[in-house]
C-alpha cells in the first residue's frame, strides 16, 4: 500500500470556497505550497495527453 | 495545511473508487469542475503576485470585482480551458526570466466586463478570449456547436484562434457547418449506445479545437491537464471514430482534474515505462493517464460490439484495447510508485478489466490484437535501445 492520502492531497480541494479577492489575502507560503504541488516539483510540466499517430489503432478494414 | 490535506483524504479515496465503478454522477462532475475553476483562480493569483505594479493590476482587480458582483458569470469564464494554459505559460515564463503575456489578461478582463453588460474599451479587431473578436458592429462570437439526442444536449465552442489553445498540434479548418453535422452524428451514437458516457461528455467537454486533418482511420486527438474542457481533434472519418475520440479525451480530462486534487503517483519517481500506445517511454503518471483512457475506450468498444455483434471492427478494437490496457495497468500496479489513491484506481481498473478478459471474442480478433501488440512492442524496443519490457 502506498502513502495514506493525507500525505498526497494537493490541498486544492479545501480552497474551493475562496474567491479571487479572498485569495489575495492568502499568505505567500500557503499559496506557494499549493501552486508548487499543482505545477509539480520541477515547475510547470507538460500535461499533454496525445496518442502517437494511429499507434495501436486497429485498421477499419480488419 | 497538513490538517487541511487530511480532511480531503476520504474524498480523494472515494473519487478513485467512483472512477473505477464508472460512477461519474453529475454531483461528482460538478465537484471536479469546481476544483478546476479554483485551480485556475489559484494560478491566476500566483501570476498576479509576481507582476504587481504593472499595467495588468487593473485587469486583475477588475476580474476580482466582477466575481464579487457576478459570481455565476465568472465561474463560467474562469474555468475556460485557455485560462489554465495562459496562467501556466506565465508562470513558466516568469520562472525562466521572460515577460509574461499580460495583454491577454487585459483582453480577457475586457471580455468579462463585456459579458457583464459593461462597456470596456475594445478597438476593432481586438481578440477577446473565449468570446470572439470585437468589430465595429460589436462582438463577432466564436462559433458554437450544439447537439441533441435522446434528451441529452451538448454545447461547445469551436475555437481555432485562441493562442493558448495552440499547444495541441497544427490547427485545421474550423468550418462550423461541417463540425456541426459530424458532431450531431457522433452525438447520436453516444446517446443511443453510450448514454452514461454521453452524460459525462456533456458535463466536461466545452471547447473543440480543430486540428489539421490526416488521412487515417483514427483522428489525431489531444487534451491537456491545464485545459479542462478542451478537446483537440482532427476531422474524424466517421461518427463512431468521433464518438470514441470524445470518450477517450474526456476520460483524460476527468483524471486530470483528479490529479489536481491528489497525487496518484510518486512525484519523485523518475522512471520511464513502456506504454503500448506510445513510441516513447513514459513517466508513471502519464502511463496511468493512458491506462485510464484506454479503459474507457475498451468500455466503449465493449458496448459497440454488444450493440452490433456482426461488426468486425468492434470485436477487434475490444480485443486489442482490453489487452493493452490490462498489460499497462499490470505494469503500473507492480511499479511500487503509486500512492494509496493511485493503488485504489489501478487495482480497481485491473479487477474490472480482468472480468472483461474472460468475455469471448472471435479468434480472428484475438489474433489481430496479438499481432498489433507484438508489432508495437518490437518497434518500441528497436526505437528505444537500452529499455526492456
Amino acid at each position: 500500500m502506498g502513502e495514506p492520502a493525507h500525505a498526497v492531497g494537493t490541498g486544492l480541494a479545501e480552497l474551493t470556497d475562496m474567491t479571487l479577492l479572498q485569495l489575495t489575502e492568502l499568505d505567500d507560503a500557503t499559496l506557494d505550497g499549493l501552486v508548487s504541488k499543482i505545477l509539480g516539483r520541477r515547475g510547470p510540466w507538460d500535461r499533454l495527453w496525445q496518442e502517437d499517430a494511429n499507434n495501436g489503432a486497429v485498421p477499419c478494414d480488419g | 495545511m497538513r490538517w487541511l490535506n487530511e480532511c480531503s483524504a476520504a474524498e480523494t479515496y472515494e473519487i478513485c473508487h467512483r472512477l473505477v465503478d464508472d460512477d461519474l454522477t453529475s454531483e461528482l462532475l460538478t465537484r471536479l469542475r469546481e476544483i478546476q475553476l479554483h485551480r485556475n483562480q489559484l494560478l491566476v493569483e500566483a501570476v498576479r503576485r509576481q507582476v504587481r505594479g504593472t499595467d495588468a493590476d487593473a485587469a486583475f482587480r477588475a476580474l476580482a470585482e466582477l466575481q464579487e458582483s457576478d459570481p455565476r458569470l465568472m465561474a463560467e469564464l474562469l474555468v475556460l480551458p485557455q485560462v489554465g494554459c495562459w496562467a501556466v505559460d506565465c508562470l513558466r515564463r516568469l520562472r525562466d526570466g521572460e515577460d509574461p503575456d499580460l495583454g491577454y489578461l487585459v483582453s480577457f478582463s475586457a471580455g468579462a466586463a463585456l459579458r457583464a453588460g459593461r462597456r470596456p474599451q475594445l478597438g476593432p479587431g481586438a481578440f477577446v478570449p473565449g468570446l470572439g473578436t470585437f468589430a465595429e458592429s460589436g462582438l463577432v462570437p466564436i462559433p458554437s456547436l450544439h447537439a441533441q439526442a435522446n434528451g441529452l444536449g451538448l454545447a461547445v465552442r469551436l475555437d481555432a484562434v485562441d493562442p493558448y489553445l495552440a499547444g495541441f498540434g497544427r490547427r485545421g479548418e474550423a468550418d462550423p457547418v461541417w463540425w456541426q453535422r459530424e458532431l450531431g452524428r457522433a452525438w447520436q451514437v453516444l446517446c443511443e449506445r453510450h448514454h452514461h458516457a454521453a452524460g459525462t461528455i456533456s458535463a466536461v467537454f466545452t471547447t473543440l479545437v480543430p486540428l489539421e486533418g490526416r488521412d487515417r482511420a483514427r483522428p489525431a486527438s489531444a487534451t491537456s491537464g491545464w485545459a479542462y474542457g478542451a478537446i483537440a481533434l482532427s476531422p474524424p472519418p466517421d461518427p463512431i471514430a468521433f464518438a470514441e475520440s470524445l470518450v477517450h479525451e474526456v476520460w483524460h480530462l476527468v483524471l486530470g482534474a483528479v490529479e489536481d486534487m491528489v497525487e496518484l503517483t510518486d512525484p519523485d519517481d523518475g522512471r520511464r515505462w513502456y506504454a503500448p500506445w506510445r513510441s516513447d517511454p513514459r513517466p508513471l503518471g502519464a502511463l496511468l493517464q493512458g491506462c485510464f483512457a484506454n479503459f474507457a475506450i475498451t468500455a466503449f468498444w465493449r458496448a459497440e460490439r454488444h450493440a452490433n455483434p456482426a461488426v468486425e471492427r468492434a470485436e477487434a478494437e475490444f480485443a486489442y484495447r482490453r489487452a493493452i490496457a490490462f498489460e499497462a495497468l499490470t505494469r503500473a500496479s507492480g511499479s511500487g510508485g503509486l500512492t494509496g489513491p493511485g493503488e485504489v484506481l489501478v487495482n480497481g481498473l485491473l479487477g474490472r478489466l480482468g472480468e472483461w478478459l474472460h468475455e469471448p471474442v472471435p479468434a480472428s480478433a484475438e489474433r489481430r490484437a496479438a499481432e498489433l501488440r507484438d508489432g508495437h512492442r518490437a518497434r518500441w524496443l528497436s526505437t528505444n535501445p537500452g529499455f526492456s519490457i
